[in-house]
């Protein structure tokens, strides 16, 4: 008997050999479309293929001409790769396993430029927004952030600043300066004579009060008396009359040499009277600061110039760095913290599922990928040549012996790459972190725009090594910078207060550059610049306008020594005459009670 | 008509002379067909059924009647599907099929799925020998006489005409 059943073998051959066919003519096309859709849900942007090629034999694929746009940017490609190769694991493939031992992946473009807009068509937009809506809270995070700090970092310093200084030095006037201002010195030297003609005033109407003449004439009346009495003639009411008299000059006496030590004491007084250049000295001291602190220096915030400047363009980079790391993340799951072991029995409604040891596949694994690529964004930039590997892909890190980790590194005649990370998402508290050095770069590849606070970055050959790290308590994302050789602006172009502002960053040849953002208790985020070209821009800036301002303190010193010297002499000349004739009247009136005090000595001496 | 259909392949298969082998080694096949639980390994033993020259009748037959008593069988088959799936010595070659690509579909690693294949496989060629006895028996003892019942008669006279109709047309 014919034991094959042909007919029901021969339809079965047809439909294997449509299904063949079928493939053959519209795989690759579905596959290229499946890549494409899936692709542009994650990127939120268009992406292309040139040209896809799978072979069943190996099961391989070929991918060229994978462009990826960037959805901050419609006219510039996030990626752009020359090609794409990898075989996949058959058998895995039928449990909706992808295992992928070895993939390679060349001619790896960033940022290129694209000719059209890179926009996804609106329904598929609509699509992606309602995708991205489900993003994890480390882009919740970092988007409100974002908002605060990006207001904070418009506010750029006023260049007015520098013309304020410029228009204060230039219209300098020191008489207009110090009339506005108004001299103290000047003020106590009036204060100063009006206090020593008061006692000078005082003095004349103390000598004028005192009456003595009086006494003069009292004195020479009682020694006439005296000389004219005969001690011989033995009349004891005379001489007793002439020793009352005696006795009465005595005291006179007393009191004429009191006269005599108090016009002595008045006349030192007048004499010895104040310095009044002396005196004012402190009050002009006092006039030169208050008038130079109205052209000092205005309160320039150079604190906060670096986080002004690269506030910005740092916001954004962390942003990329952040976006990547959430779809790792989204794509990556770490364990969760009760995953169970397998049970080795399992109870079913119909018997009992003997569980055996199973080779177990994660969705998605690929093992290796040789990357190359060139770092230069358009054709005329000579960019850095790279390669490397990132090993250990998965979907489910917790099935995989390994992290994923990537080795990447690069170098031409003058600049270096190195970038190495490692994303452990194997264990309930996982751990990413990546390093990234770059050496040798020119500024042009950071894209900073020009700024007149700005030194001229484009010119600079930078350093700058860059660190991420996330784990299950926080993120860390830190940045150090550094320009090198800087190149000075043409001040010829410019004019105005930018001029001054030119020659200020042209001072500056070299500065670093601290970028921080972190998050410890995944609440909030921490964005921290620090830089020292506030330092060097504010160093220059006192350079540069405290010799004028120096210069001008000087010029305020002499008018207003030279104003309260004239006042002081105007004040001397109209206090002298007082003065001179408070000293006649003393001379006089000292000179006669010496006269009489010496007359009454010789009197009574021997009497 | 489904029912007419059934009942004419039913007694072309008996009062006819389509080989005996042929329609023991379907009901054999059959079997095993309405003894397995598991829908994958019903559809290769289907594969199996339709790729050999074997009574396609006598298989649904045989599969209908065995799937009825499989219910009242299902607690032996645990045991013994259990038992054989702890075998030490096998424990090796079972892990290799459990992580082969499309076999753990089959739903081996089931109790019941393997003691039902098991005592399906064991009891193949009885079957088949003890059916292929019963339908000689049958044609050679009991056709006469069956083919005399009025219900046979109107049945057979009944393909007969549809086979008319269909030459024809």
């Amino acid at each position: 008997m014919k034991m094959i059943r042909w007919s029901f073998v021969s339809i079965t051959a047809i439909i294997v050999a449509l299904i063949v066919v079928f493939n053959i003519f519209f795989l690759d096309k579905i596959l290229k479309n499946i890549i494409i859709s899936s692709a542009q849900m994650v990127t939120g942007a268009k992406v292309e293929i040139d040209y896809l090629k799978t072979s069943l034999k190996n099961c391989s694929i070929t991918i060229n001409g994978l462009r990826c746009a960037d959805r901050n940017d419609y006219f510039k490609n996030l990626v752009d790769i020359n090609r794409i190769a990898f075989g996949v694991r058959f058998s895995p493939l039928l449990r909706k396993k992808v295992i992928i031992d070895e993939m390679s992946v060349e001619g790896i473009k960033l940022n290129t430029d694209r000719k059209t807009s890179g926009q996804l068509p609106p329904k598929q937009e609509k699509k992606y927004n309602k995708q991205e809506k489900k993003d994890g809270k480390l882009t919740k995070l970092f988007n409100s952030a974002k908002e605060k700090t990006t207001a904070e970092f418009n506010n750029l310093p006023s260049v007015e600043a520098f013309n304020q200084i410029q228009e204060q030095l230039k219209d300098f006037d020191v008489d207009k300066l110090v009339e506005q201002t108004g001299l103290s010195s000047v003020k106590r030297a009036e204060a100063l004579s009006t206090e020593l003609q008061d006692k000078y005033k005082k003095y004349q109407e103390q000598l004028a009060n005192n009456n003595y003449q009086e006494k003069i004439d009292k004195a020479k009346s009682l020694v006439d008396d005296i000389s004219k009495t005969n001690f011989n003639s033995f009349n004891l009411s005379a001489l007793s009359d002439t020793a009352k008299k005696v006795s009465e000059l005595k005291t006179i006496k007393t009191e004429i040499d009191g006269m005599i030590s108090d016009l002595n004491n008045i006349k030192k007084d007048v004499s010895s009277a104040a310095d009044i250049s002396k005196e004012l000295k402190s009050s002009i001291s006092n006039d030169v600061d208050a008038i130079s602190q109205k052209i000092s220096l205005p309160n320039i915030n150079t604190k906060n110039i670096s986080q002004m400047l690269f506030g910005k363009k740092w916001v954004e980079k962390a942003e990329k760095v952040i976006y990547y790391i959430s779809i790792v993340k989204k794509y990556m799951p770490e364990k969760s913290a009760d995953e169970k072991e397998v049970n080795t029995v399992k109870e079913r409604a119909l018997g009992r599922d003997v569980i055996f040891r199973q080779i177990l596949y994660p969705a998605l694994l690929i093992s290796e990928i040789s990357v190359s690529g060139n770092t230069a964004t358009g054709k005329d930039v000579a960019g850095i040549d790279f390669e490397g590997v990132i090993r250990n892909i998965s979907s489910s890190p917790s099935m995989v012996v390994n992290p994923i980790i990537f080795d990447i590194k690069g170098n031409n005649t003058t600049q270096s790459l190195v970038a190495i990370g490692t994303f452990d998402h194997r264990k309930y508290n996982y751990e990413d972190s990546a390093t990234v050095s770059l050496n040798g770069l020119s500024g042009t590849a950071l894209n900073i725009e020009p700024n007149d606070y700005l030194p001229l970055v484009d010119t600079a050959e930078v350093n700058a090594v860059g660190n991420f790290s996330l784990n299950r308590k926080g993120l860390l994302c830190k940045a150090d910078v550094f320009f090198n050789n800087i190149k000075e602006k043409s001040v010829a172009s410019v004019s105005g207060n930018l001029k001054y502002l030119a020659e200020v960053t042209n001072t500056i040849k070299s500065f670093k550059v601290n970028l921080e953002a972190s998050s410890q208790d995944s609440e909030n985020l921490n964005i921290k610049i620090t830089s020292d070209i506030d330092k060097k821009l504010s160093d220059a800036i006192s350079k540069m306008f405290s010799s004028k301002v120096n210069e001008a303190k000087a010029k305020i010193q002499a008018k207003v020594n030279e104003m309260a010297q004239a006042k002081v002499k105007e004040v001397e000349k109209s206090l002298q005459s007082q003065k001179d004739e408070l000293l006649k009247n003393i001379n006089l009136e000292t000179s006669s009670l010496e006269n009489i005090s010496k007359k009454i000595s010789d009197s009574v001496k021997g009497k | 008509m489904f029912l007419m259909k059934i009942l004419k392949e039913i007694i072309v298969m008996f009062q006819t002379d389509v080989s005996p082998d042929q329609i023991a080694w379907g009901a054999a096949l059959g079997c095993i067909l309405g003894l397995v639980p598991n829908m994958m390994m019903k559809i290769v033993l289907f594969v199996v059924i339709m790729l050999f020259r074997v009574n396609i009748t006598a298989a649904l037959i045989s599969c209908s009647l065995y799937a009825i008593l499989s219910f009242a069988l299902d607690p032996l088959f645990d045991v013994i599907g259990f038992y054989v799936l702890n075998i030490d010595i096998l424990n090796s070659f079972y892990t290799w099929l459990y992580n082969l690509p499309v076999v753990p579909f089959t739903h081996f690693n089931n109790s019941v799925v393997m003691g039902s294949l098991l005592f399906g496989l064991i009891m193949f060629i009885p079957n088949g020998i003890l059916a292929k006895k019963i339908l000689v028996y049958y044609r050679t003892h009991l056709r006469d006489k069956v083919s005399k019942w009025k219900v046979v008669k109107i049945l057979s006279a009944a393909i007969n005409t549809t086979k008319v109709v269909n030459l024809v047309k």
